[in-house]
């Protein structure tokens, strides 16, 4: 692992703060989404894998503290690290379209791994608006599985296509000069080097 | 040998086109007390960055000429090691509270503490240099409720708690009334005594002329003019290079335009305070109108 | 309290008091966190309600009842109740208690939502309890006498002052943005478009200010080699304590091994 520059030590509690505002915002704008692995996509793109997977268990940690059980979903923040760090070097980051579409990409790999953990270990309770959708749906007589599949791909698609748009939106707007100081700055600035 | 030398240098940030520091050439004394003035991105934030360092360690970017700090090249000294020798204050008074300290008293004990400086002697130090700031109601407050002004001089406080040999500062008192002002100055005047090397950018002109021993004037990455404070800052071209001067420099001025000479430049208060009063002496002695 | 009051207390390794809150964070950790294990893996819920209630002896005898109830309460609601109703009325069964509108609630989905909420309810008690008794930098501190480097430190304790600053910074911009006509009620498609204009900035600012940060921890000597000194210190481990957490990990290996024996004999 290349050694962190210091400025990538200092952008991971931002990360770990902006994963949990943007989450907290969306709650008080009472949106139908998360938006709360914001952080872990940009620190990852700008930084590397490495700094993506320590936001992203910060952040998880940190929630456990109200609410313990969301460690069951530990992997998945991770693999948002790594997927982010691979988004930014093919320059999926640089065009809208691309960033939004690659939402739906991100969503599918999301419910794969939460829904089996929903499913088997919370009996379908995620403790979030997917549940309802999945207790309608097991009350007319779908399965567990089934029903938390639809319910949680329904949730996860709507919030990872509307996150991977913001996050779109914020990396270009942080000024080239910031950028060129991070590990990554070769996936967003053309004169920059390896 | 001079404790700081630079010679001929040319500075661009990364991605910039226009170069920030040009030809500049430089040397500065051990125990001497430099002021850096000059108009707003003139070069003098960058001259800080250069001597604490961070060009070209921390901002890359493209740095010729010579940079020699007790004789050896910038370019191969080891930050870290620099962070111990020279103390840094910048002018952001939100971004230098750290954060992870829940008590002024922690926050200014924080530096010593990655600097092994024993416990006993931390907290004396902490005493000392709160009292000297004034801020011996703060100490048990959290730096992270505190106003600009406050945490302009928990900083500051933090930062000379480090009791390094060298102390950049860059516009230390932005957010402090005169009262604070005068109060920082004071201090910096002390380090001085205590035979610390200083070099402060600074606007307020009439306060650096009371207590620099030179004064470095920058524009467009250019420098002006460095010398003796006396020379630099009575020396007329420079003001219409858009430098400023102190209040005392520019009574000295207007007196002259009417024809009533003093009999040197005050740079200081107490010279201007002197002139003017031997001034309305001689006047007093000339008998009535 | 005077300020010589006040240092004085750094003289001496620091201490509460109380018998629960002093104990080493690292001890805590393990204790609380094989607790909390032991009864998602044992899946007996009369071990797990159990521990329940010995988690709010804990808060008791660590004098954070109020505190801990505040952030308990809503973990109760949501996985007592719901998390009980939904496991109780859609896991299969055969033996039918009462069936109406698509959920059939059965002795064996009842076993299985007791069951499963016994252990997330005793799970969610020790890491919370494991919270309310321990101040992060007593852990940061605890973890760095273990050789952790102070920069993982800085980093949690940054993050969760990130946090409060962000949090607090949001409200502003929402404020001003609002000003600005920014709604931020209404239909969804308005608060949605409420959204970027006060992350966007947030987030923005969060980022630029990194640098200066960086610079401002590097005056304060952050990376220099050599040795660090504390200016709060905690008390050494006493062996009673070591003993604590010994024994509780020993529980922790015996439910493991009661329940893969219970498994084995049932294959």
């Amino acid at each position: 692992m290349k050694k962190w520059n210091k400025l990538t030590i200092f952008l991971i509690p931002i990360g770990i703060a902006v994963n949990a505002v943007g989450g907290q915002l969306a709650l008080a704008l009472k949106l139908p989404v998360f938006l709360d692995c914001i952080g872990t996509f940009v620190t990852a793109a700008l930084c590397g894998i490495g700094p993506g997977l320590v936001v992203a268990v910060g952040t998880q940690l940190i929630n456990a503290i109200t609410t313990p059980t969301v460690l069951a979903y530990i992997e998945i923040g991770m693999l948002f690290a790594v997927i982010s760090y691979f988004f930014a070097k093919w320059g999926i980051f640089k065009s809208l379209w691309k960033s939004a579409l690659s939402g739906i990409a991100v969503a599918l790999v999301a419910v794969c791994l939460a829904v089996p953990t929903t499913a088997f270990f919370l009996g379908g309770f995620a403790g979030t608006g997917a549940t309802t959708i999945a207790a309608a749906l097991m009350a007319s007589g779908w399965g567990v599985l089934p029903a938390t599949f639809v319910s949680e791909a329904v949730s996860e698609g709507t919030d990872k296509i509307v996150c991977l748009i913001i996050i779109f939106f914020v990396l270009k707007a942080i000024p080239d000069r910031l950028k060129v100081k991070l590990p990554n700055a070769r996936f967003f600035i053309d004169e920059v080097e390896d | 040998m001079a404790y700081i030398e630079l010679k001929d240098v040319d500075y661009v940030y990364p991605l910039a086109k226009e170069p920030a520091l040009k030809n500049v050439t430089a040397s500065f004394e051990r125990g001497k007390f430099y002021g850096v003035i000059g108009e707003n991105a003139g070069g003098k934030t960058t001259l800080c960055n250069l001597l604490r360092g961070l060009i070209p360690h921390f901002y890359k970017g493209k740095l010729t000429g010579e940079v020699l700090i007790d004789g050896e090249d910038i370019r191969t000294l080891n930050m870290d090691v620099l962070s111990t020798q020279m103390g840094y204050i910048f002018q952001n008074p939100f971004t230098q509270i750290s954060g992870v300290k829940s008590s002024v008293f922690e926050e200014i004990a924080l530096g010593m503490e990655n600097l092994g400086v024993p416990k006993e002697e931390m907290i004396e130090k902490v005493f000392a240099i709160a009292e000297l700031l004034n801020i011996e109601h703060l100490l048990q407050n959290n730096p992270n409720a505190l106003s600009g002004g406050q945490r302009q001089k928990v900083a500051f406080a933090s930062v000379i708690a480090m009791d390094t040999d060298t102390f950049v500062i860059d516009e230390p008192t932005s957010q402090l009334d005169p009262d604070g002002t005068a109060g920082i100055f004071e201090i910096i005047h002390k380090l001085k005594e205590q035979g610390k090397t200083i070099v402060l950018v600074e606007h307020k002109i009439d306060l650096l002329a009371e207590y620099a021993d030179e004064v470095l004037v920058l524009k467009k990455g250019e420098l002006l003019a460095k010398g003796r404070t006396s020379e630099v800052l009575s020396d007329f071209s420079l003001t219409e290079q858009g430098a400023m001067i102190p209040h005392t420099v520019s009574f000295y001025k207007e007196f002259k335009a009417r024809g009533h000479e003093f009999s040197e430049v005050p740079i200081t208060k107490e010279s201007c305070v002197r002139q003017l009063g031997g001034m309305l002496k001689e006047r007093e002695g000339e008998g009535s109108v | 309290m005077d300020n010589r009051t006040f240092a004085s207390q750094f003289l001496e390794p620091k201490r509460t008091g109380n018998f629960i809150k002093d104990l080493n964070p690292l001890s805590k950790l393990n204790i609380f966190l094989s607790f909390g294990l032991s009864a998602l893996i044992l899946g007996d819920y009369r071990y797990g309600f159990g521990l329940v209630v010995f988690m709010l002896a804990v808060a008791v005898l660590a004098q954070c009842l109020g505190s801990y109830l505040k952030v308990y309460w809503k973990i109760l609601l949501f996985f007592g109740v719901f998390l009980f109703g939904m496991k109780a009325a859609f896991s299969p069964g055969e033996q039918i208690i009462w069936q109406k509108w698509g959920i059939h609630v059965s002795v064996e989905s009842l076993n299985s939502a007791l069951v499963l909420t016994s252990g997330v309810l005793a799970f969610c008690a020790a890491v919370i309890m494991f919270v309310q008794t321990t101040e992060w930098s007593d852990l940061t501190y605890a973890l760095e006498k273990k050789g952790v480097s102070h920069v993982t430190s800085f980093v949690i304790l940054s993050a969760f002052q990130s946090i409060s600053d962000l949090g607090v910074n949001a409200k502003v911009i929402m404020e001003s943005q609002k000003a600005r006509g920014i709604e931020t009620e209404g239909n969804v498609i308005r608060r949605v478009k409420a959204y970027i204009p006060v992350m966007g900035p947030l987030v923005l600012n969060a980022i630029s200010s990194v640098e200066e940060k960086s610079i401002a921890m590097d005056a304060r000597a952050f990376s220099a080699a050599g040795t660090h000194t504390y200016l709060s210190e905690l008390p050494e481990v006493k062996a009673g304590e070591k003993a604590l957490v010994v024994i509780v990990d020993i529980l922790l290996l015996l439910s493991v091994v009661w329940r893969a024996a219970g498994w084995l004999i049932l294959n």
